[in-house]
């Protein structure tokens, strides 16, 4: 075997690709994760336009899912930005601050943090704005424990190191440094708030404190079905929350996946740690 | 002659028609230690799974291997089971093999774990694995592969993530087990990992096949010590009482509690000089190496470059000695941001160190540094994660010599290294060295390996120096029990002979700053040490203006070194 | 091990007092019976319980045995059933198992016992699911070391992880290796995730009690929400949090008794 190639001229490979590329097909490798891509896909695509394909139960259904998906994102990318500054506010305000504030998500995950939602709505109104932020609060807690391990892992990262030694001021190894590194594995923790989100919105709509009635929703419709003790008009909308519930972790797996094979030490065995 | 316990013939190991390994052809007879060394993936993990009978299901074997009796193989890593107390994995193991029951395998635990110096063994083996320190997680594993009494006892790489001292005494108590119970021991490693100490016979695994192992040059030959002439001139780097200190929180009481990594060190560096930093683990040369560029906050002390303290610097000042500090750092591939390319990498530095050089002669700069290292500068549009280890090392060292430097720190540099790529990496760094006439400052915990780089050497203890002389001094004689234990070492290790009452390490675990021992911080590991040693600290006294020791009784121990 | 165990549920303690004080305060602040509405949320309490216990034991066994057969006996008709209810898992939260067997068979006109049945087995799938996953993941890592490594090591790698292939190194056999040594750590693993899995029941409970009219502490707690009853939802929410904490303080202790790792503080 070539050993000599860390002194002779050409390198291994000439055009190999780049962190995210490799990332990127780290993702549609995971058969999971590709089929769940798909089927979020054609979900989206297919919300939007169901009152122009037809009148059905699955066509009702679809377009039921305007209000959850809308919803899920909103609340979701309110509780992915929560749960971020959560854990980022714990990494950069000294241990104390962190012990305090990790403590915290620590405790409130332990909870059924979903049953925030009827709460909120039955004492406060069933608006968006009432029950994004509740949403918010069933994810940010998880996102936050994350985040903070992340960032953790990442601070103590030789190559800030040798940024350091090569004399580029804190604020752009923070830009062209921290920033790109932490991307990939704080989205794939972020994402968790999107399968949350929806989760939560469709318990509180089974349970009748959901979106309001003027707005179509996979619980509601559920809620709907129950009332009536019809296991078909069920069927559709059980089967379209389950298909993106399963698709969205599906996602957020290979997002993981993608992120965490980025970095494994690569040493030519047995070096000390 | 009795026959051999582990006799191998024409042994071959193939993956579909690729040959691993070739027709292999050894014994080991009772009694005896054979080492095989050889370098990373040249195929000694397998050759010993295959000794062991577990070679992987997708490989074909081929020759004879013949064992008489039982044989144990620790795995490099010497794991244990994570959910079990370690008594428990002993009275597990000898009931399968020697159907002891509790009571007589815990004692025979007891005995095995005393062997190898368990400290307080009967209460250990309550404990599970995690508990233990990574030393005496080895003493475990050990213990436990000979308290199995195996006729034959294949070691892979054991200890190797200890410091060299720790190493050395562990094998050299393991071999003597075997010579006392008549068992076959073969131990395979990497040659830095001191696994050819002692053995009684070595053999080098390359290319496929085994051949004797080259008798390796002394230490004391002379190419194989920097024995160059002091330069002339005012010292470029001045370095009065440094210390490194971390806060680890409050007592109950209120007062702050401060780990000590760093503590008074001082030393002159002048232009074109080397300087080796030695120390095993936790003996703070790490830190110190980052405290001189000020990526660790010194606590206090100065760093002085060319007469300007870096300690109090403001960002301007200290980018303007970044330039000519530069660092090489212990894993060169960690080093690099995985997200940037090579050469984007290299050219932020330039741009924050150099700003005098136009952005349009960056790219040749770049092409002209890495080939300077030896590698292609189409290494510059490569991503990190496209560069094996020695790669990342040539890498680092372009970066840093980029900015032209006047002193280079390095931090054990080709600790990821090993075999032909580590000789030929410190090789192309002593040749850009003395092309350059950098300074260098150079942290490693191989004592032959600090006295072939530094003209001078500081060894260190527990954030102390413990002794500070010429290379040349040193190989001659050496004052202090830890220099000379790791200098004997650093010559056993090799094969190099015995190396006198220090050749087998030393007992016990190096020191922790978290709970130093009162008085001299080797003392529970020195065996010179008397009661005196408990008392207090030694100071650093000089046999010379140029030699220095720490050490109560340095006149009186040192007659009998060499 | 008991130092740990009482440790972690005195841990709780603290937890269940402010649990209990924001109930009594919501309660005297919004009820006009206080004390009824305490007494109501305790109550209901126990019926919860014996909704969430039984379906959360029996669905984590059920899944952890799935889990191991799927990692050890990956053709069978077991280890098939595992692998593809640890894939499902994620898109059968309980809620939605209880809305389907809710519409499915008409309850109306039957005593609440005979709903029993049906909310334990839809409580009890999403346990197994995750447990199954969680089981095979790590036994898989055990038996054929750590998946997807970064390492592109010329040499064909040996089967098995580290400590597997240390024990086989000693000379111990396949069965001990894989029954006293990798079944054990992927059942620790199982009991790791204990306690998401007790939080996610408690939540199917209080979806189940009100599509199936089960008299427990959820169904309070939906009926006071939707009308805005804050006297009686607040104290109810508080007991539920408890039972969900109790719950994952026992599941903290299973994994501690099973993983010693666990038990650092």
């Amino acid at each position: 075997m070539d050993r000599t190639r860390g002194t002779a001229a050409t390198p291994k490979s000439l055009w190999p690709e780049s962190p995210w590329r490799a990332a990127g097909r780290r993702l549609v490798e995971r058969p999971s994760a590709s089929v769940g891509l798909v089927v979020l896909i054609t979900l989206l695509f297919c919300v939007p336009t169901a009152p122009l394909l037809g009148n059905g139960p699955l066509e009702r259904a679809l377009a039921a899912g305007q209000g959850s998906l809308s919803f899920a994102l909103l609340g979701g990318l309110l509780g992915a930005a929560a749960g971020l500054a959560w854990g980022i506010a714990a990494t950069a305000l000294g241990p104390r601050a962190e012990r305090s504030l990790m403590g915290l998500a620590e405790r409130l995950a332990g909870l059924p943090l979903a049953l925030a939602l009827p709460l909120a709505a039955g004492l406060a109104g069933r608006g968006p704005g009432v029950l994004a932020p509740a949403a918010a609060l069933t994810a940010a807690p998880f996102i936050a424990l994350v985040t903070r391990a992340e960032l953790r892992a990442l601070l103590r990262r030789e190559f800030l190191a040798a940024a350091q030694a090569a004399g580029v001021p804190p604020g752009r190894i923070l830009r062209r440094h921290l920033i790109p590194n932490a991307a990939l594995p704080l989205a794939a923790a972020a994402w968790t708030a999107l399968p949350r989100a929806l989760a939560a919105e469709s318990f509180a709509g089974l349970l009748g404190l959901g979106l309001p009635g003027s707005v179509p929703s996979w619980g509601a419709a559920l809620a709907a079905a129950v009332r009536a003790g019809d296991p078909a008009a069920l069927a559709a909308p059980a089967l379209l929350l389950a298909l993106s519930l399963w698709a969205l972790h599906a996602v957020g797996d290979g997002l993981r996946a993608a992120a965490a094979s980025g970095e494994t030490p690569r040493t030519a065995g047995g070096g000390r740690p | 002659m009795t026959t051999p316990l582990l006799s191998v013939e024409g042994f071959s190991l193939l993956a579909g028609d690729a040959v691993l390994l070739d027709r292999l052809t050894f014994a080991v007879g009772a009694g005896e230690v054979l080492a095989v060394t050889g370098a990373a993936g040249s195929g000694k993990s397998l050759l010993l799974k295959a000794l062991a009978g577990l070679a992987p299901p997708d490989l074909t074997c081929d020759g004879t291997v013949r064992t008489v009796g039982r044989r144990i193989l620790v795995t490099a890593d010497g794991t244990l089971f994570p959910h079990r107390t370690l008594g428990a994995q002993f009275v597990e193991l000898l009931h399968h093999h020697l159907g002891l029951d509790e009571h007589m395998a815990l004692r025979r635990a007891v005995e095995a774990l005393e062997w190898f110096r368990m400290p307080a063994a009967a209460r250990r083996l309550s404990l599970y694995p995690h508990e233990l320190s990574e030393a005496q997680r080895w003493r475990a594993v050990l213990a436990l592969a000979v308290a199995a009494q195996p006729a034959v006892l294949l070691a892979d790489a054991p200890a190797a993530a200890l410091d060299p001292t720790q190493r050395a005494w562990m094998l050299d108590r393991l071999a003597g087990w075997a010579r006392e119970n008549g068992a076959a021991l073969l131990i395979a490693g990497r040659a830095e990992e001191g696994v050819a100490g002692p053995a009684d016979r070595r053999l080098l695994l390359e290319a496929d096949r085994l051949r004797p192992a080259p008798p390796p040059p002394g230490l004391a030959a002379d190419g194989d010590v920097n024995r160059e002439p002091p330069p002339a001139g005012a010292p470029a780097l001045s370095v009065r009482d440094l210390r490194v200190a971390f806060r680890l929180g409050r007592t109950w009481t209120g007062e702050d509690r401060w780990l000590t990594v760093v503590d008074g060190v001082g030393f002159d560096l002048a232009e074109g000089d080397t300087l080796a930093l030695v120390g095993e683990s936790g003996s703070g040369k790490s830190v110190l190496a980052r405290a001189l560029l000020r990526l660790v906050p010194p606590s206090g002390g100065q760093v002085a470059w060319l007469g300007r303290d870096l300690a109090g610097a403001p960002p301007d000042a200290l980018r303007r000695a970044r330039r000519d500090l530069q660092m090489l750092f212990p894993d060169p591939a960690a080093a690099l941001d995985p997200g940037m390319t090579v050469g984007a990498q290299m050219a932020e530095l330039l741009e924050t160190l150099r700003p005098d050089i136009p952005a349009a002669d960056r790219g040749p700069r770049i092409a002209d540094a890495l080939r300077e290292v030896g590698l292609h500068e189409a290494v510059a549009a490569l991503h990190p994660a496209a560069l094996d280890a020695a790669e990342a090392a040539h890498a680092g060292l372009a970066r840093a010599l980029l900015p032209e430097p006047r002193l280079l720190v390095c931090d054990e540099p080709a600790a990821t290294l090993a075999g032909a790529d580590r000789a030929a990496f410190l090789a192309r760094l002593m040749e850009v060295r003395r092309r350059r006439r950098l300074a260098l400052v150079y942290a490693t915990q191989d004592a032959s390996d600090a006295l072939r780089v530094g003209r001078r050497a500081l060894v260190l203890l527990l954030g102390r120096i413990v002794e500070a002389a010429d290379s040349a001094a040193l190989v001659e004689g050496a004052r202090h029990p830890l220099t000379r234990a790791m200098l004997a070492v650093a010559q056993g290790a090799k094969g190099g002979g015995s190396g006198g009452e220090f050749g087998s390490g030393l007992p016990g675990d190096p020191p922790s700053a978290l709970a130093p021992p009162s008085g001299c911080a080797l003392r529970l590991r020195c065996p010179l040490a008397r009661d005196h040693c408990a008392q207090e600290p030694p100071a650093l006294e000089g046999a010379a203006t140029s030699h220095r020791i720490a050490c109560h009784y340095w006149e009186t121990n040192s007659q009998g070194a060499s | 091990m008991l130092s740990f165990a009482l440790r972690r549920l005195a841990a709780v303690v603290p937890a269940l007092l402010v649990f209990a004080l924001c109930a009594a305060l919501a309660a005297a602040a919004y009820a006009h019976d206080w004390s009824g509405a305490l007494r109501a949320a305790l109550v209901g309490l126990p019926v919860t319980g014996a909704l969430v216990v039984p379906p959360l034991a029996a669905g984590t066994l059920l899944g952890a045995l799935l889990g191991l057969a799927a990692s050890l006996r990956p053709r069978s008709l077991a280890g098939g059933a595992g692998r593809t209810l640890g894939a499902l898992g994620p898109g059968l939260p309980g809620f939605l198992l209880a809305a389907v067997f809710a519409a499915s068979f008409a309850m109306e006109g039957r005593s609440a016992l005979a709903a029993l049945p049906l909310v334990w087995l839809a409580l009890a799938v999403p346990p197994a699911a995750q447990t199954a996953r969680l089981a095979r993941e790590a036994l898989d890592d055990e038996l054929h070391g750590p998946s997807g490594d970064g390492f592109g090591d010329e040499l064909p790698r040996a089967p098995g992880s580290v400590a597997l292939m240390a024990a086989r190194g000693r000379g111990l056999g396949e069965r001990a290796v894989v029954w006293h040594h990798a079944v054990p750590l992927g059942v620790a693993a199982v009991a790791g995730g204990l306690r998401i899995a007790a939080v996610a029941t408690v939540t199917g409970a209080v979806a189940a009690e009100s599509l199936f009219g089960l008299p427990g502490a959820g169904r309070l707690f939906t009926t006071a929400a939707s009308t805005g009853n804050a006297g009686t939802a607040i104290p109810a929410l508080a007991a539920l949090c408890g039972l969900a904490v109790l719950l994952g303080a026992g599941g903290a202790v299973l994994h501690g008794w099973l993983d010693p790792r666990a038990r650092r503080p």
